[in-house]
């Protein structure tokens, strides 16, 4: 239900961006899933409409960044009848925290959701203790 | 626990170029409000969405297109009837999910549904679905008759 109520209030103003000869992208934060696993985190993001070449994800020491642009392609030349998706541009930032590995951060792209693995260091895993 | 909280709030800040984000944070903050006052996790995973759709209509064709990241292509079905479309499905959640400790969970999962009328001046046997990046593009030919056809006038 609030997926409905959300789409009724955009709508108006994205059908008045559909009209402009060349509509502004809206900047979207594209909502993510993050679990942590033993060696690993992992975030997920919805990146609909994005392909290989125009995501970028760049991390340095405690922060990490991910960008993404909806190919040109999806925008359809013609009358818009119905118009909910738009240009959009998505950007989300995070914090990393000590003992992630930022120079070993990998990022693939599964049907418009870019996984991004972030390695725990050897600090933070978890260790079984033997019993001597 | 390394990776820190996302704030909302901070998001705020961008305004007014960030207009719609704002909008939909704003809406995930009650999303999130009224989901953790419901409590269970039952009521997220069968309530049913609306992904986001643009509807194209073209010379020759009626483009539309759904967003859908990360459903795969079996889960998708499409039906017309009575030139109603309907686009139904269900987004799973990995099955994996021992060990997995989340931190957010924000991306919807479950059923979803649209439905649209279309005009009568569609082919229906000629409907055709790809999907890319997520996104799932249908085209819809019109019938000839409804193909804009130019007429000549003489004039006398």
């Amino acid at each position: 239900m609030d997926t409905n109520n959300r789409n009724d209030l955009e709508r108006k103003p994205s059908h008045a961006l559909a009209k402009r000869p060349e509509p502004l992208a809206t900047l979207v934060t594209p909502v993510a899933d993050i679990y942590e696993t033993a060696d690993s985190f992992t975030i997920r993001l919805d990146m609909p409409g994005v392909s290989k070449g125009n995501v970028h994800v760049m991390a340095e020491p405690g922060y990490l960044v991910a960008r993404g642009e909806v190919d040109a392609r999806v925008h359809e030349s013609g009358t818009l009848l119905f118009s909910e998706i738009g240009r959009k541009r998505y950007i989300r930032e995070f914090k990393l925290g000590e003992g992630t590995k930022h120079n070993e951060i990998q990022a693939q792209l599964e049907d418009g959701v870019l996984v991004i693995t972030v390695p725990k260091s050897d600090e933070l895993k978890a260790r079984e203790i033997t019993i001597r | 626990m390394s990776l820190i909280r996302w704030n909302p709030l901070h998001e705020l800040d961008r305004w007014p170029s960030d207009f719609f984000g704002v909008q939909r944070d704003i809406n995930r903050l009650f999303d999130n409000f009224f989901r953790s006052s419901m409590g269970s996790e039952e009521t997220m995973a069968t309530s049913v969405y609306a992904p986001a759709v643009d509807i194209a209509e073209q010379e020759n064709e009626f483009v539309v297109k759904v967003e859908l990241p990360g459903v795969a292509k079996e889960d998708v079905k499409i039906s017309l009837e009575s030139n109603i479309l309907t686009i139904k499905g269900e987004k799973k959640q990995e099955k994996e999910e021992k060990n997995k400790n989340f931190h957010r969970l924000e991306r919807s999962y479950g059923s979803f549904q649209r439905s649209f009328t279309l005009p009568s001046s569609v082919k229906s046997e000629k409907i055709d679905a790809v999907f890319t990046n997520g996104i799932l593009n249908i085209t819809l030919p019109k019938i000839e008759e409804a193909k804009p056809k130019q007429i000549e006038v003489k004039v006398r």
